[in-house]
């Protein structure tokens, strides 16, 4: 079962910019702040959102590093 | 005008509707924090706002489509109605603590003077106002003493009007010479991302959603308690800047949150379309985008000049203190967030920072940041504007007659016609901006006791271009004991500062035309 497949989640990642990776945070972005307030600071919650926040900062590199492999040669004729 | 009602009417209910729903929903908080007295108050204001929104919406709902003009009077009348419906919850949580029904059991503690402010409705029109309008200047005396289900709702209203104004100037009020990119017209330099004003909306709350939970979950880490944290989060990337603490960001002193607000403030700064392209990968509007280029650049340039006062004047003991304030107040400025870390119980107060060092927090203040982010300000576009076509005016006396120019504006070649309609747009504006931060600084002078409380033309000027330019960094003037009259004028500062002037003088020339019993074209 993937995550889109929950109610509503489909509808909601549809309109970010079509990156697997970005929904993903979106959708867990709430979990990991309940985490938080459930389980308070402790290296677990550290952790997680630390992963969270490298996670995003990454993905904005592979986002470009994917989009300047798919990009079409500057010199390409059409 | 009188033939125009309904269409504004039904869309202003729709809006009512909206609004009624996140107080409702805001019951949850009051909930959690088991703040039972609370909730009778917001089920009231949601429950009346809805009603009147759901009946404005049946009344017209067979009302014209809107066109360019109700798009102007719907944005400024629903500005206006969404702050006085906004501001049910902080009038009827004063009344429940101050009649105190013994079924509600209201703990004792509620009982605090911040709270009895909101008795007088102008307070909770003034607050809600600031919220919606993302200026931050505030009635409580003690953030920390209200419930925290109207501290949530403080930053709710925030973080929504941080969002509303990007849809605003993204997708309504867009022409040329605002500024502003449209999501859904096709750029030179960006294929056509998005074909309707909806699928805009929806794509901005997506952006802003993500970057709300990575903006909490960085001040948390950084070492802010979590219910602070998602607080501070929504308001510093709607660069609105209501804190739940009684220094703001001062009250945590601490290094790490300074630098970690940096970027949430800078990120709440940066057009949203352009977020939109850096989260697909187009890195490179980092820096080809003018606009983000000059934010980055004026940030840096301000900043240092600013650090470079602090230091010249002695004004704290270090160079990395001068740093640390400097860099924190002037990005909190020009971002019109109005976090302050600048006050007397940690190091110096803003208000006693050297005039020099104060008149660069002022510009900050009035210029903003770029145009279709979260900003007030006139907006670096349009200061930009203005100083290519004076240059481009008095470059021209060097040129033969028949010389071809073109003035080049955010990266586009603009013909004669367009040049001179961005020009005068930017002109008008800061005009306007201008005619009325003098306004309401002659009606703070005359109204306020200057001699009595120590206040400055610097302080009053400071406070008006804080209001104005929807910031909220305060010399100490604004609060409940503010005389009627300022609140009034800070009310219409704050309206006028974050519709950007022009949509509220058309919504008071339809009225003034409508009671004078013409109709207008």
């Amino acid at each position: 079962m993937h995550f889109t497949d929950f109610p509503l989640v489909d509808h909601v990642v549809s309109f970010g910019p079509d990156s697997r990776i970005f929904d993903a945070l979106l959708i867990s972005g709430p979990l990991v702040i309940v985490a938080i307030a459930l389980f308070g600071r402790n290296p677990v919650t550290i952790g997680l959102a630390g992963a969270y926040l490298l996670l995003f900062v990454a993905s904005v590199g592979i986002e470009a590093i994917a989009r300047r492999r798919d990009a079409p040669p500057e010199n390409a004729r059409t | 005008m009188v033939q125009k009602v309904g269409t504004i009417a039904r869309d202003l209910g729709r809006m009512l509707q909206a609004l009624s729903g996140l107080m409702l929903l805001s019951i949850l908080v009051a909930l959690l924090w088991g703040e039972y007295y609370v909730v009778p108050a917001f089920v009231v204001a949601g429950t009346l706002t809805f009603g009147i929104g759901r009946g404005l919406g049946y009344r017209y709902a067979n009302a014209a489509d809107p066109g360019r003009l109700h798009g102007m009077i719907i944005a400024a009348s629903g500005w206006f109605f969404v702050a006085l419906f906004g501001s049910l919850p902080f009038l009827l949580t004063a009344w429940t603590v101050d009649l105190d029904p013994a079924v509600l059991a209201v703990p004792a503690s509620a009982d605090t003077r911040t709270l009895a402010a909101f008795l007088n409705p102008l307070n909770g029109l003034f607050e809600s106002m600031s919220g919606f309008t993302g200026t931050g200047l505030t009635m409580t005396v003690h953030e920390g003493e209200i419930p925290h289900a109207l501290q949530w709702w403080r930053s709710l209203i925030e973080w929504v009007g941080g969002v509303g104004v990007i849809v605003l100037t993204t997708a309504i009020l867009a022409r040329p010479g605002s500024g502003s990119l449209t999501l859904y017209e096709s750029e030179a330099r960006s294929e056509k991302i998005h074909p309707s004003i909806v699928s805009t909306v929806r794509t901005i709350w997506w952006i802003f959603l993500l970057f709300t939970f990575v903006s909490i979950l960085l001040l948390w880490v950084a070492g802010m308690p979590i219910w602070d944290a998602i607080n501070h989060a929504m308001t510093g990337l709607a660069t609105g800047g209501f804190s739940i603490t009684d220094q703001s960001i001062a009250t945590y002193d601490s290094v790490a949150i300074d630098f970690a607000l940096i970027p949430v403030m800078i990120l709440g700064s940066i057009a949203f379309p352009i977020h939109y392209l850096i989260l697909q990968g187009d890195l490179k509007n980092l820096y080809t985008d003018p606009q983000t280029r000059w934010v980055f650049g004026y940030f840096g340039l301000g900043a240092a000049t600013l650090v470079g006062l602090l230091v010249l004047n002695g004004t704290y003991g270090s160079v990395v203190s001068a740093v640390r304030y400097g860099l924190f107040q002037f990005v909190s400025a020009a971002s019109c967030t109005g976090f302050q870390t600048a006050v007397d119980a940690t190091n110096v107060a803003l208000g006693r920072w050297s005039p020099e060092s104060q008149l660069v927090v002022t510009g900050g203040m009035v210029i903003g940041a770029a145009a279709g982010s979260t900003v007030g300000g006139i907006k670096l576009i349009r200061a930009i504007t203005l100083t290519k076509g004076i240059s481009f005016r008095i470059g021209g006396v060097f040129y033969p007659s028949n010389a071809v120019r073109h003035l080049r504006i955010d990266g586009r070649v603009l013909s004669d016609e367009e040049a001179a309609q961005e020009v005068e747009e930017a002109a008008i504006i800061t005009f306007l901006w201008l005619v009325f931060l003098i306004v309401g600084t002659v009606v703070l002078l005359v109204a306020l006791p200057m001699a009595d409380r120590g206040y400055t033309l610097a302080n009053v000027v400071f406070e008006v271009a804080s209001a104005q330019g929807n910031v909220g960094l305060s010399a100490g003037i604004t609060g409940p004991a503010m005389p009627t009259v300022t609140k009034v004028m800070f009310l219409f500062n704050m309206w006028i500062g974050r519709l950007e002037i022009i949509p509220v003088l058309v919504l008071l020339r339809g009225v003034i035309g409508s009671v004078g019993g013409y109709v207008t074209e």
